[in-house]
Parts: structure tokens; sequence; C-alpha cells
């Protein structure tokens, strides 16, 4: 029963970070219709920030990260108001191709600037609470409690946002209809970049809270984005909800499957059930019927 | 109100309109007829600032509007309701109708204009809380002229509002322009196929023949002249 719980634990934690990173992939999928595959790269690179200002300039914890979220956000806005939306009237190909090239670039340079060693990252916050159930023991560390309530907290403040803010509603109608917006007077440009800010913050967000376990490196969120976009296909991709219910899915079907089957199956496994999830259910958990933009 | 000067618009290097000159009055209808692919869904998002104009000028109350942002179209108070409706499918009517007053910020006007626009169109107020999406055609035509209202516009610009609905429905749609038109001043330009029903409503009608102004007149004398009747009305 503890060993059950612990990996529930543990399963929900990955879960709430992988669903972070779908929630960032999605929003901006939602909205300019580009996957962002420089998406992972791009929160990589903002923890660095985050890691000299917390280093090299010796700046609080707590200000260093808030640096890595405002600079991810300018990252995000700039790069679509700078070289997206420069290509957009070619095809959401080119997008495509463009976010591609985005990820080597940030690949290269965190390569150059801070070379391919790990280097350790602190916990927001420290400590291990050990709760005795019957014979069992639980094991559960601040950060994790902490993780899971930095993603709760960002996922209703995201859907008060939507659902209650007028800018919030001009960002859905955006996504709908591009053309019907613009001619409603929504600015479309400032949507863009501001979803893409939005966006790029909540891959920030989940580098900043995974780097104590997964170290920084180059290389850091090449994981954690494959689970985000697996977990947004399985949540239909084009759906917020969805990529959070889809991302706490796998994050807990790979933890069960690593504990109870194999640790070095764990990830094709909960890939095999996704597969069958999508051939039983082509348009995700929770995806609408025909996902047009592509 | 508004004077279209020489316009001419190239999508790539197809010409689609060569050079028009358009006018609408204050407290107007003015039709803009013509058969498919003449131009007329061009002119109106050129002036709409969708589509960027190569040469030419758009005046709306003596002011150059030109190539302006479609944000700023708006805010001077030109609001289109497009060909096809596009409507936001996933918003509620409310919520449609919201996206419309975008630019305002007076929330108890919105509101109250969201009641007005509801006893405009009685239907809509009984679906207020569904998706748009779910509308039937005739409620959904209803839905795109209630949103562009929402934008509280002095010229009103729509295009083809009768496409793909019952003769019925696209009467009570025409009577409702014609309402807004009489009873608050509203000024519509209209975009139409059903050159019959658009020129017994409209005060001025210009005919569209492949990006040029081939007739123009009264609506009424234009329902009357024998090459109309034969080239549109089908007569």
């Amino acid at each position: 029963m503890t060993t059950f719980l612990q990996q529930l634990i543990l399963g929900l934690r990955e879960g709430s970070l992988i669903a972070l990173v779908a929630l960032g992939i999605v929003m901006i999928f939602k909205t300019t219709g580009v996957v962002n595959f420089a998406y992972g790269y791009m929160g990589m690179f903002s923890i660095y920030i985050a890691y000299t200002f917390l280093n090299t300039v010796g700046a609080p914890l707590w200000l260093s990260v808030t640096i890595c979220i405002i600079f991810a956000f300018t990252l995000g806005a700039s790069a679509e108001r700078g070289l997206l939306r420069q290509v957009r009237h070619l095809s959401k190909g080119a997008m495509l191709i463009l976010t591609l090239g985005m990820l080597m670039i940030f690949e290269g340079l965190a390569l150059q600037i801070w070379k391919q060693d790990y280097r350790s990252f602190p916990n927001l916050v420290s400590g291990v609470r050990i709760i005795t159930i019957g014979t069992g023991r639980l094991v559960i560390r601040n950060q994790d409690i902490l993780i899971l309530i930095v993603a709760a907290a960002i996922m209703a403040g995201l859907f008060i946002y939507f659902r209650y803010t007028k800018t919030g509603l001009a960002i859905r109608a955006t996504a709908q209809n591009e053309d019907a917006a613009k001619l409603m007077g929504i600015k479309v440009g400032v949507i863009f970049a501001l979803s893409w800010g939005v966006g790029v913050s909540l891959g920030a967000i989940s580098a900043v809270l995974a780097a104590p376990r997964t170290f920084i490196h180059p290389y850091m969120m090449l994981p954690l984005q494959i689970r985000g976009l697996t977990g947004a296909v399985l949540g239909g991709f084009d759906s917020l909800p969805g990529a959070v219910v889809g991302g706490i899915l796998l994050g807990v079907i790979e933890q069960f499957m690593g504990a109870y089957i194999s640790e070095e199956l764990k990830m094709a496994l909960s890939l095999l059930i996704i597969l069958v999830v999508l051939l039983v259910k082509p348009s995700g958990l929770m995806g609408s019927k025909a996902i047009e933009r592509v | 109100m508004l004077k279209i000067e020489e316009l001419e618009v190239y999508y790539g290097y197809v010409i689609a309109l060569k050079g028009i000159n358009l006018q609408v009055k204050e407290k107007t209808i003015t039709a803009l007829l013509g058969a498919n692919g003449a131009g007329k869904s061009t002119t109106l998002n050129t002036i709409s600032g969708l589509i960027r104009a190569k040469k030419g000028r758009i005046n709306y109350k003596e002011k150059d509007i030109t190539n302006e942002d479609s944000s700023k179209i708006v805010k001077a108070g030109i609001i289109q309701c497009p060909e096809g409706r596009m409507l936001f499918p996933s918003l509620t009517v409310k919520e449609n109708l919201l996206v419309g007053a975008y630019n305002r910020n007076n929330r108890t006007e919105i509101l109250q204009d969201i009641e007005d626009v509801l006893t405009l169109f009685p239907i809509l107020s009984e679906r207020k809380k569904q998706m748009a999406g779910t509308l039937s055609g005739g409620e959904q035509q209803m839905l795109a002229i209630a949103r562009a209202l929402m934008a509280a516009p002095q010229l009103l610009m729509l295009d083809e509002p009768s496409l793909g609905l019952a003769p019925k429905i696209a009467e009570q749609i025409f009577d409702r322009l014609i309402m807004l038109n009489k009873e608050r001043n509203l000024t519509i330009l209209l975009v139409e196929q059903n050159a019959n029903a658009a020129l017994a409503i409209s005060d001025y009608a210009y005919i569209l023949e492949t990006g040029k102004i081939g007739l123009t007149g009264k609506g009424k004398e234009l329902l009357q002249n024998p090459l109309v009747r034969q080239k549109y009305l089908g007569t």
C-alpha cells in the first residue's frame, strides 16, 4: 500500500512537470498554429540565466528565478515578434522549421557559453517529510509538494484568466478564427506574442522545478519536452485541460511502469499505452474531432 | 461618410480591384453587387484593413484610413460582418457578443447593449449560453450581425448576409437591416449576390464587374434597368 502511494506521489510530481510543459506547447499551438520544437531549449536557456544570476552575480534564489521567468517571457514574445511573425504569411511549415532552427541555436549557444558540464541548482524548498502508515513509511520531499502546488496554481490561474478576463477571451477568439478576431478589432499580433511569452515562461518554470534533480545542462529539457509533446497528444493537442490530464496521466503511468514492471522499459511501455489510446480515440482524450492547424 | 477613390488591390500579381470609386453616404443603405469573383469581398476586406491596397485612397469622415491596422478601423466606427459568418464556434453566444465589444471599455454600456441586441434577435437570448457552433444557419447569421453591432459601429458592412439561408430567414434578416437603418440611423454597406432583395432595400447601388464598377445608381432605378434585369435578376 505504501509503495503504491509513494509511486503515486512521485508519478503526480513527474506528471505535473510534464503537464506544465504540455500546457505551454498546446497554448502556443492553439493560438499561433505552430508546434514550438525549441520549447524545451528556450526553458533550458532561461534557467542558465537564473543559474548565472545565482552563482556569478550572487543574487538571492527568488530574485534569480524571477529574472529567469521574465527573461523567458521576453524571449518567447520577441521570438514570435521578431522571427515567426516574419514568415507567418508563408506557411505553418515555414514557422515549424524556424522553431527547429531556434532549437539548434539555443543548443549551440548554451554549449558555447556554459559548456556541457552538469551544474547543480538548489531546491526552492528543502526538507523531507516522513509519514508512517502502519508498518510502511512514505517519504515526501517538500520540493515535490511545491511542484504539485505550483502546477495546480498555474493551471487554476490560467483557467480563470482564459475564462474571465478580456484578454483571455481575445486569446480564445484568436485561436478559433484569426481573421474574425482581426475584424473585431483584436490586435492579433499582440495576442501571438503574449501566448508565446506565457508559453515559454511555463517552460522556464518547469525547468526551474525540475533542475534540482536533472541538473542544469544543455540537454536537460529534452526528456521533458518529448514527454510534454506525448502528454499533449494524449490529451488531444488542441485542448488545454487535455494537456493537463494527458501530462499528469503520462507521469503516473510511467512511474507505475517503472516501479512494477521495468525501469528500463517504462518509457516504451507508456508510449505503447498511449498508442493504444490513440488507436481507440484518435482525437486524444479531450481533443476536438478535427484539428485543422498543422 | 465613406469615400473610395481609384482603389487598386492585387493578390500577388493578380489584380483584384482595378481602380474602383465608391461612396457611402451617411444614413443610407448602399449595396455592392456582382457575380462571384467580381471583388466584392476584396473591397470590404481592404476597407477593414485585412488586405493592403496598392493604389488609391479610402477616406472615412474626411480622414485617410487606407491600409490602417484593422483594430484602428474598428475603433473609427467601421465594422464588418464577414462572409460565412466567421463566428467563434467554441465560444458561447454571449462570449461572441463580448468579443464584438472588444474595443469598448464601459462594462455597463456593453451589458446594456447585449440586452439590446438580444431583443433585436430574440432567438439568440434563448441560446445565450450555447456554443455558437451549435446554432442553426439563420441563428448564426443573426449572431454574426449582433456581434458586429456590439462594436457600436457607425458604418456596418455586411458580406452576403443571406448566403445559404432559407428565403424566409433571409427576409427576416433584411427586415432587421432596414429597421437598423431607419430607426437607428445606422449606415450600411451591403454586399450581396441576391441582387433582387438587396436592390429593393438599398438607396444606392454599385455593380462590380471583375474588379471595376460597371453600373451605379439608385437601388429602385437599377431594379428597373433592363440590363441589370437581364444580367443579375435573370428576367
